[in-house]
């Protein structure tokens, strides 16, 4: 039982500063040049939050449906993921293309 | 046996096991946006998750180990990481659009000193105090200026100024005040006994609050009838 509610308190820890991250991340990249790259980080980033919550109210409640909501979120944020760095990739070549 | 969540986590894991390697094959450049830091930070970032989702596809055989414990921790780096990253793009980004405004600023510098340089009218600028901080190639020649190494500041070759006011001065100190409709009538006179006559227009420079900053002087090259005397050659 102490040991459930270790787990817990570490996900809502967890979830916590994914979410305290979030803002810090969305208001950072209003400036950066690049919008549409950085846009597939941060749903990236979202989809990482969404796991985290999901791991939250995995404990609570729907344990099965809330675990396979979790690896759906992670999966995203995987295919997310490498969208950015494909883009990135992308972007890098072009700007050394125009210098 | 194969189940929903491990297939997930499958996927999840190639997504971000591709990234890494695109990541690790895009070359990072100082003064870019992808530099070196970035590029660390975000491929630690991917190393999170390519660890965390591994780690989930086998759970069974680390479940109890230290490798399967870090798992859980290890989430957190994730959005830390993503942070950092991006901080370290901005700042790039920032340093570069600096750099780029500093050189545009050069530039734009370097063509205005090169067009007035090349302007056929001699233009110098006195300050409050009388010394002569900026002379244009044309005023150098005229008026036979040269740099000072040491100060840095322009320096006669000794010679005297007569305003038709009658005011004399050892630069050209009384176009600072203003007597009278310009233009004014300055004789120059070098201790050699060469003289040469110019017609000065003056234009004081004044901030907003009317504190007077300097004057800019120009006039034209001589002509040969308002020459004489001493062996320079104007």
């Amino acid at each position: 039982m102490a040991e459930a509610l270790a787990l817990e308190a570490f996900r809502i820890a967890r979830l916590l500063v994914a979410l305290t991250v979030l803002p810090f991340v969305v208001y950072i990249s209003r400036d950066v040049r690049v919008p549409k790259v950085i846009m597939w980080y941060i749903l990236s980033l979202v989809a990482v939050c969404a796991s985290y919550f999901f791991a939250v109210v995995e404990g609570f409640a729907a344990t099965e449906f809330m675990n396979l909501m979790q690896h759906v979120s992670l999966a995203s944020a995987g295919v997310l993921a490498f969208v950015g760095a494909f883009l990135t990739k992308r972007q890098v070549r072009e700007e050394g293309e125009v210098s | 046996m194969t189940t929903a969540p491990t297939i997930l986590s499958l996927i999840g894991f190639v997504g971000f096991l591709a990234g890494l390697v695109v990541l690790v094959s895009i070359p990072a450049s100082s003064g870019r946006l992808y530099n070196r830091q970035t590029k660390t930070l975000i491929i630690a970032a991917y190393a999170v998750y390519v660890y965390v989702l591994g780690i989930d596809m086998v759970e069974t055989t680390f479940r109890g180990t230290l490798l399967g414990e870090l798992r859980s921790l290890a989430q957190i780096l994730f959005p830390i990481f993503l942070l950092m990253a991006l901080m370290s793009g901005h700042a790039a980004q920032q340093m570069l659009d600096l750099r780029r405004s500093q050189t545009a600023l050069r530039r734009s510098n370097e063509f205005m000193l090169d067009l007035v340089d090349s302007s056929p009218a001699g233009m110098l600028f006195l300050a409050p105090h009388g010394l002569i901080v900026f002379a244009n190639k044309t005023a150098r020649e005229i008026l036979d200026l040269s740099e000072n190494p040491d100060t840095g500041l322009l320096e006669t070759a000794g010679w005297v100024s007569t305003c038709s006011c009658g005011a004399r001065c050892e630069r050209l100190e009384c176009l600072l005040d203003p007597h009278g409709p310009g233009p004014y009538q300055m004789k120059i006179e070098w201790p050699t006994g060469w003289t040469i006559h110019l017609e000065v227009h003056t234009e004081p420079l004044a901030d907003e609050a009317g504190n007077v900053g300097g004057v800019v002087a120009t006039f034209e090259r001589p002509a040969p009838h308002m020459v004489a005397g001493g062996p320079e050659a104007v």
